[in-house]
């Protein structure tokens, strides 16, 4: 019979002591790199979409990992409008500057978890906006 | 009988230094200290000519070459390690993704964020039970 070696518990709880820990000791540097992405999309010249959504991109699979739920939905969404290009990017800036402005708040007040009334106000926003965009493009 | 996990060779092609530091710390914290890390594909598959590793943790977006990419150069003719195996460590949750990985040869993928389950439980599976490159568990 072949054996499969496998982790153990104490292994993995180990393993999962050291992503807490890390996630809280690099707290500060994770918002550092929300203004980053903030800053990239607002200097003049702006920074190119594909480069942000990069950025976007990290942040979207770092956020629930730092405890930052909302960074990772937000993003997610992001990606989506960053993706486009020539016209139907710059049709795609209110949208993403709704996104952006809404970073921006998490970051400013370290809005953790689901954000509470805050996290809802921001959600429901962007929704709105996300709506009135693709009611706007929709095709037909 | 496959390797002992703890000293499994890993090579970890990520852009991010976040993501490199927390797997390594996370790897380290379960035993694994052979970790090595490559912040793009070019510099991984060079790394593959003169470091033969285990397994792979690879991302998918990164440049010069995306993971995707990587991977399929890994499985090409002139790998240096054709079967090595692949995990995707990604955000991208889409189905679609998940298949176009597999079909370029990634043995397993794992979605962000970060658990010790997940990439633990990953690289076990990586390791006894190797895929094909359509996805088809070998053994």
């Amino acid at each position: 019979m072949t054996h499969s070696p496998q982790f153990s518990e104490a292994q993995r709880q180990a393993a999962d002591a050291f992503i807490a820990g890390f996630a809280e000791q690099h707290a500060d540097e994770f918002i550092e790199s929300i203004g980053r992405l903030h800053q990239a999309w607002s200097a003049e010249p702006p920074g190119e979409a594909a480069a942000c959504r990069l950025l976007a991109h990290d942040l979207a699979g770092l956020g629930d990992t730092f405890g930052f739920p909302l960074v990772t939905s937000l993003c997610r969404s992001l990606c989506r409008f960053l993706k486009l290009r020539g016209d139907a990017l710059a049709g795609a800036q209110g949208v993403i500057a709704v996104h952006m402005d809404a970073l921006r708040l998490i970051a400013a007040n370290r809005v953790r978890g689901d954000g509470g009334q805050v996290g809802r106000e921001i959600t429901e926003e962007l929704a709105r906006a996300v709506l009135k965009f693709d009611l706007e493009h929709a095709e037909g | 009988m496959a390797a002992p996990l703890n000293s499994l060779r890993i090579l970890l092609v990520d852009d991010t230094p976040f993501v490199i530091s927390l797997v390594r710390g996370l790897l380290a914290a379960a035993g694994v200290n052979r970790v090595t890390a490559a912040r793009n594909g070019i510099e991984a598959l060079h790394l593959l000519e003169t470091a033969p590793q285990d397994v792979a943790f690879v991302d998918w977006e990164m440049e010069p070459i995306n993971g995707i990419e990587f991977v399929k150069a890994v499985r090409g003719p002139a790998s240096p390690a054709p079967r090595l195996p692949l995990i995707m460590l990604t955000a991208h949750a889409a189905t679609c993704r998940v298949l176009e990985a597999r079909a370029a040869g990634v043995n397993e993928y794992l979605i962000k964020p970060f658990t010790a389950s997940g990439v633990l439980g990953r690289l076990a599976a990586a390791v006894n039970q190797p895929r094909g490159p359509a996805g088809k568990r070998l053994h």
